[in-house]
């Protein structure tokens, strides 16, 4: 009879098919979403109406409603892979991507050949005869429509034909898939119901459901945050939600429509149909609320089950308890972490704590009604002690204050101390987990940038190592940089300070140069001077030292300098002569080179007979000179130096300015900032002077002779000039070029690297080509040597 | 007074951060967590106490007595009078911002003043966080009436001045005992042995005073009455406490209780005149010397050495590990850590173990025996670890000019961990030594040992991550010290977490019956150091640059 029906229902749909197929291809999109709803309405009757045998079955054996066991087993599968096949079915005309249709026309499609085939059986599983039912008849239909689609989708889109990517994707999503539509009753029936286990109190069994519900937020939550599109993640959301709903409803009848006592108002359960709810329509207020308290109650239903204590691990109630209380756990953070909904602000607290409100008040009268009918009505325990006996007397003794209010033939009893104190405490509660959820969004962004720069960095290296074709690059970037300092459009910018420290900075030293570095206090010298000794990063432009690029090669452009802070920064505890041969063993110096310098740099620092005492005994002036030492125990080729002369005795003075021209001299560069005019004017070649973070002047000390200028009159007309304009010279985050969104930093990024790799790999193939020919005229004048 | 107003705010700020006051968003965030902090602490403090009195450990009635607070009270007093002279000691003479303070035109006794004022609110702010949360929960086991927890407020706020006072006037001579040992460094070492020699002369009594068997159910009676002669010993010896106690937590009359009698007003008398004594003294010693001694830290004896030594060559990673072990050996504080937990923590389970040996347990007290022996010695060897949760810190500003050196963030960092990774692995082979020695766990002692060492090693690398990501340096340059490092305080409670956690993982996998417990935790410590492992590598890498 069964059969009759989804003939009639597939001949009826072709027919209907080809007499509107005009209008059909007009609006496609419309009639596949009325298809869609008309298959989830077929399907909704079938399983109000159904009630299914498979129930009792425990390990294919027991209960067995059919002549094998293998049928069962094929049934049993049968009825778990209809209902992923139903939802993907009925979710894909709601959804434009190409992965459920993929599903629909395979994965479906095969599901639907095969429940064709055991169409009756699985009709008898569900209403226990062969004869037509109401719910055979609309499982015929389904069957047929589902078959249908599938079918048409298949025929329409090119057959198997996937891409490659696309198919891996969906082989992998495939079993996550199964998984989450699997009906209550399916792991007893396959394995049994492993009974006489306790369930409860910690013990290994109910760790293990325990555990499987975080394995599924975590686990969720990593799979899905790779995905960008929230529409995806959405769909994906819906698609779990729906199914579990289904399983959670496995048990439902028609019946409980006119029986409120088996309503789904406990809290857990309300959220099986809200989250649902929130993710196909925008339902802020329902949302929060049960972020707030659906998260919570189901987190503490899970820590105190309660469940009858004869279940086993596969008993259908129990698997039915847990899918409630773990989607009711999970699917809400998901959400709110997947960034579907807006993280929470006091606002939405408020919505949910009125939301709630509303429930318990709600769910106080309703419990208090329909006690009346049936004593056991009990919902969100607001009647009965199962919560206060697990937290001792003192909490049962709150039971004890009964109000009992009497209208016409009915009592309403009412615990109002207990009942107060539970809604106290649950807001309470609440308001903890906005706090745990603030902290988690604090752990959840640090965590997502920390990956996001990380993706940065690691691009970066892998454009340079393609580039230089090497693991590592140790090669020289720019060989117009060798023996020079090169600073580019650099611009530094402190934390999310929109005022930049450093605009546009963009200058050469030369090898044999000893630059001055001048500029007011706070003007930017030593933002700069951090920047290119690499203690900060830039935030735009880049600086090269000797050829090497500061950002992304550190470790070889910081062997090329040395630097003397503009505050001793040592360590107090060791001796000189330790930290400078630490300072020699970090840059690899040979003993006999640091032997050679150290006795050099301490006799003329004279500083010999205190080089073997704690650092933390000497004055200010000995500790300059001892980070002096530092810079140039391993004889950079750029020296550093941020006020350098502070504090030291006029000898020292003399002999570090002595130092500085040797080392220039050498062919090395010396970058200084000071103060101190005079020194500058004696010393330099070149200067450059800063003011608010602009380089407002650059010049050597030649021309300045040749003007018959000196350098003080020459520093003070050019800071008083730029102190007229030097508010509209401060630059703002709002005036610089916006900048490049992430997305397409990464996406110009990784062309790029696809570019290279590409060009790599024709360079090798050609090189491969090359190789017989190679392996032939190699062979030919070894015979050719022979002869 | 305005001057000593700046001076008190000025060192305020720079103490306490009060940035949270800006927002209100953080404000409330701030308010909630002191108060959840306070609660947990007072709700850790009740259960200890409902304990107590439920086992009638120092009451035949289910009641706890007022020596017991006394014998409390007692030990905080004693805590808090050791850090307030050590602390003391270091904001007033050895504080760096002193090099500031001493040029400002102030008179050195309102810069004095300043100093303990700010010193004094950091102690209330102390007390507020151990010593008033134990009496709260102390009166509400007791049912005290709802005021006592307002006088208790009160009375605490002014008590605390006394071993800010007394710590004040001793850290003088403390001071003078501590420059007079560095200069005769002999007698320090002479000093050190001795106490080491009465360290062990003690275990050795202790251990050999242990009975060989113990029957705690047989003997608990005689067990109790002592315990019960000891607090009325300590209530005769020590009646100032007594009497305080009294005053603070009210005294029974009649199954009621009385707060103000005749009794507290005379206590209240005493307090204010023990006060006013100590205030009168400062002024006329600590006072008057302040500035002398304050001084006297940043004058240099230069009696440098003449004969010089060789230099040596090192490879980097080596030389870097054998540099900041020299540092961390060189540092007082680290060095004073290290030598008290090496010879508390051996001592510690010694005695433990010899007392769990003599008693004839069941099943469940060699569960608990085992667990606590792994409490204890994951609390010593955490707690031991602390340091590094300021160990880049502590370099002051030659911290930041590590990023100038041509090596990976790793290569830089690791080396400083160096020191405390082998003393903290010596410790604790030590120390497990003796636990796995007495137990009876065979082959499962490796596993323990092991499982131990890698939780020590995550501890040790998740306190150093919080440093690195935020580094304390300025205040370390400035002050030498950072009275309220929240690096510091995120490491102790991490300590005490995770020691708390796997000690309740342990005797939960133990009482579970299901086997394979040790497996069990090697697995999961070795998984959590892993993952510390990886976040740290992470993070050195990704973050290093911009920090």
């Amino acid at each position: 009879m069964n059969y009759i029906i989804f003939a009639v229902t597939i001949v009826l749909f072709i027919s209907l098919y080809f007499i509107f197929r005009k209008f059909i291809s007009k609006k496609l999109v419309i009639v596949k979403k009325c298809l869609a709803l008309f298959l989830a309405l077929c399907f909704f009757i079938r399983y109000f109406a159904g009630d299914s045998l498979l129930n009792g079955v425990v390990g294919l054996n027991e209960g067995n409603p059919f002549s094998s066991s293998f049928l069962c087993f094929m049934v049993a599968l049968q009825s778990w892979l209809s209902i992923a096949s139903v939802v993907i079915i009925i979710l894909q005309p709601f959804f434009k991507y190409k992965i459920l249709k993929y599903y629909a026309k395979t994965f479906c499609l095969i599901v639907n050949i095969v429940n064709t085939i055991l169409l009756s059986n699985i009709a008898y599983s569900f209403t226990g005869t062969y004869e037509i039912t109401l719910c055979g008849a609309f499982l015929s239909i389904e069957v047929a429509l589902s078959l249908l689609y599938s079918l048409y989708l298949f025929l329409t889109d090119h057959y198997f034909k996937m891409p490659k990517k696309e198919l891996i994707e969906m082989l992998i999503a495939l079993p996550i898939i199964l998984i989450l539509s699997v009906p209550p009753y399916l792991p007893q029936a396959l394995f049994g119901n492993f009974a006489s286990q306790n369930m409860k109190d910690f013990s290994l069994y109910h760790r293990i459901y325990l555990y499987l519900a975080m394995i599924f937020l975590i686990g969720m939550y990593f799979l899905l945050k790779r995905i960008k599109d929230r529409e995806y993640i959405r769909m994906a959301l819906l698609y779990i939600s729906l199914v579990t709903l289904i399983s959670y409803c496995y048990n439902y009848d028609f019946a409980i429509f006119i029986e409120p006592t088996r309503w789904p108002l406990h809290l857990c359960n309300t959220a099986m149909f809200i989250i649902p709810l929130c993710l196909i329509f925008r339902m802020d207020k329902l949302f929060y609320f049960t972020l707030f308290i659906n998260v919570l109650g189901a987190f503490l239903a899970m820590l105190m089950p309660n469940y009858n204590d004869n279940f086993g691990f596969f008993t259908p109630n129990v698997v039915r308890f847990w899918i409630n209380h773990s989607m009711a756990f999970a699917m809400p953070v998901l959400i709110i972490l997947l960034g579907i909904y807006r993280r929470p602000r006091l606002r939405e607290f408020k919505y949910s704590m009125v939301g709630f409100l509303i429930y318990f008040l709600l769910v106080l009268v309703i419990n208090a009604w329909f006690e009346n009918y049936d004593t056991s009505v009990d919902f969100f325990f607001l009647n009965s002690d199962f919560i206060v006996s697990k937290l001792g007397q003192w909490a049962e003794n709150t039971m004890n204050n009964v109000w009992n209010i009497k209208i016409g033939s009915l009592t309403f009893t009412f615990y109002p101390l207990y009942q107060f104190l539970f809604f106290v405490v649950y807001v309470i509660l609440g308001l903890g987990m906005w706090f745990l959820y603030v902290w988690i969004f604090t752990f959840q962004d640090f965590y997502t940038a920390l990956a996001e720069k990380n993706r940065k960095i690691k691009l970066d290296e892998n454009i340079l190592c393609l580039k230089y074709n090497q693991k590592e690059v140790n090669a020289c970037m720019n060989e117009e940089s060798v023996n020079k300092l090169v600073v580019k459009n650099a611009y530094k910018r402190y934390g999310n300070n929109k005022r930049y420290s450093l605009t546009n900075a963009s200058f050469e030293v030369n090898a044999g140069e000893i630059l001055g570095f001048l500029g007011p206090n706070g003007a930017g010298k030593s933002t700069l001077i951090k920047c290119i000794v690499g203690v900060q990063p830039l935030s735009k432009g880049s600086i090269e030292i000797n050829g090497y690029d500061i950002e992304k090669q550190p470790l070889k452009a910081k062997e090329q300098f040395g630097f003397v802070p503009d505050h001793y920064a040592l360590y107090e505890n060791l001796t000189g002569r330790e930290y400078i041969n630490y300072i020699a063993d970090i840059y690899g110096v040979s003993q006999e080179d640091r032997q050679e310098r150290i006795e050099k740099y301490i006799t003329l620092l004279n500083l010999k007979d205190a080089f073997d005492d704690k650092i933390r005994t000497y004055s200010h002036g000995m500790k300059q000179k001892i980070a002096i030492i530092s810079a140039l125990v391993h004889n950079p080729k750029l020296w550093i130096l941020d006020e350098p002369l502070t504090g030291l005795d006029p000898n020292s003075i003399f002999e570090v300015k002595e130092c500085m021209k040797e080392h220039a001299k050498n062919g090395n560069i010396v970058f200084f900032s000071s103060h101190i005019i005079d020194i500058v004017e004696k010393l330099c070649d070149r200067i450059i002077i800063v003011k608010n973070g602009h380089i407002v002047d650059s010049t050597t000390l030649k021309e300045l002779k040749k003007k018959k200028l000196s350098l003080e009159k020459y520093y003070l007309d050019i800071i008083d000039r730029e102190e007229e304009k030097s508010e509209d010279s401060i630059v703002v985050e709002e005036e610089l070029p916006t900048k490049e969104p992430e997305s397409k930093f990464f996406e110009e990024k990784e062309g790029w690297l696809k570019k290279l790799k590409k060009k790599r790999k024709n360079k090798k193939l050609k090189e491969k080509d090359k190789e017989p020919l190679k392996a032939e005229e190699n062979k030919d004048s070894k015979e050719g040597d022979k002869k | 007074m305005d001057q000593f107003k700046t001076l008190v705010i000025m060192q305020l700020k720079e103490k306490i951060d009060l940035s949270f006051l800006k927002s209100k968003k953080q404000l409330l965030f701030k308010v909630i967590f002191a108060l959840l902090g306070f609660v947990a602490i007072t709700a850790l403090a009740y259960v200890v106490l409902y304990i107590f009195q439920r086992l009638n450990i120092f009451s035949a009635i289910n009641h706890l007595p007022l020596s017991l607070m006394s014998v409390i009270f007692f030990i905080m007093f004693l805590f808090s009078l050791f850090t307030c002279m050590v602390g003391l000691s270091k904001t007033l003479y050895y504080a760096k911002d002193n090099q500031i303070f001493l040029t400002y035109p102030v008179n050195s006794s309102t810069l004095f003043l300043s100093k303990l004022v700010v010193y004094y609110i950091n102690e209330v702010k102390r007390s507020f966080t151990f010593v008033v949360p134990i009496f709260f929960a102390y009166g509400m086991l007791s049912g005290l009436p709802a005021y006592y927890y307002l006088w208790l407020i009160v009375m605490i706020t002014i008590y605390t001045l006394i071993p800010v006072l007394i710590g004040a006037l001793l850290s003088l001579p403390v001071n003078f005992i501590m420059r007079f040992l560095n200069r005769y460094p002999v007698i320090k070492y002479i000093l050190l042995l001795a106490i080491l020699a009465l360290i062990i002369t003690m275990v050795v009594f202790a251990l050999t005073a242990i009975p060989e068997d113990i029957n705690l159910i047989q003997s608990w009676r005689s067990i109790s009455q002592a315990i019960r002669e000891f607090l009325a010993w300590f209530s005769d010896k020590f009646f100032i406490f007594y009497a305080f106690i009294i005053f603070l937590c009210g005294q029974y009359e009649n199954l009621r209780v009385n707060f103000f009698t005749e009794y507290s007003y005379i206590v209240l008398l005493v307090m204010l005149a023990v006060i006013a004594v100590l205030v009168l003294l400062n002024f006329l010693i600590s006072r008057p010397l302040y500035l002398k001694m304050a001084s006297r830290q940043f004058e240099f004896d230069k009696n440098f050495r003449k004969k010089s030594k060789p230099n040596y060559s090192y490879n980097g990673f080596f030389s870097s590990c054998l540099y900041e072990s020299k540092k961390s050996i060189r540092n007082p504080s680290v060095l004073t850590v290290t030598t008290a937990t090496a010879i508390i923590a051996p001592i510690a389970i010694l005695l433990l173990n010899t007392i769990y040996s003599a008693i004839n347990t069941r099943l469940m007290g060699d569960y608990l025996t085992i667990s606590f022996n792994i409490l204890v010695i994951l609390l010593f060897i955490l707690a031991h670890n602390i340091s590094v949760s300021y160990i880049f810190s502590r370099d002051g500003r030659a911290n930041v000019l590590n990023k100038t050196k041509p090596k990976k963030p790793l290569q830089i960092l690791l080396p400083y961990l160096f020191y405390n990774f082998v003393t903290s692995t010596l410790i604790l082979i030590v120390t497990s030594s003796i636990f796995l020695s007495s137990s009876r766990l065979g082959a499962n002692g490796i596993l323990i040992f092991f499982i131990l060492w890698f939780i020590m090693l995550a501890h040790l690398l998740w306190s150093a991550e919080f440093d690195f990501l935020h580094p304390k340096g300025d205040k370390y340059a400035l002050e030498g010290s950072a009275t309220v490092n929240s690096n510091e305080v995120k490491s102790t409670i991490l300590a005490f977490a995770l020691s708390l956690i796997f000690f309740g993982l342990v005797l939960f996998f133990l009482m579970d019956g299901l086997g394979g417990v040790w497996i069990k935790l090697f697995v999961l410590s070795l998984a959590f150091l892993l993952l510390r492992i990886y976040l740290f590598y992470y993070k050195t890498k990704v973050l290093y640059k911009e920090i």
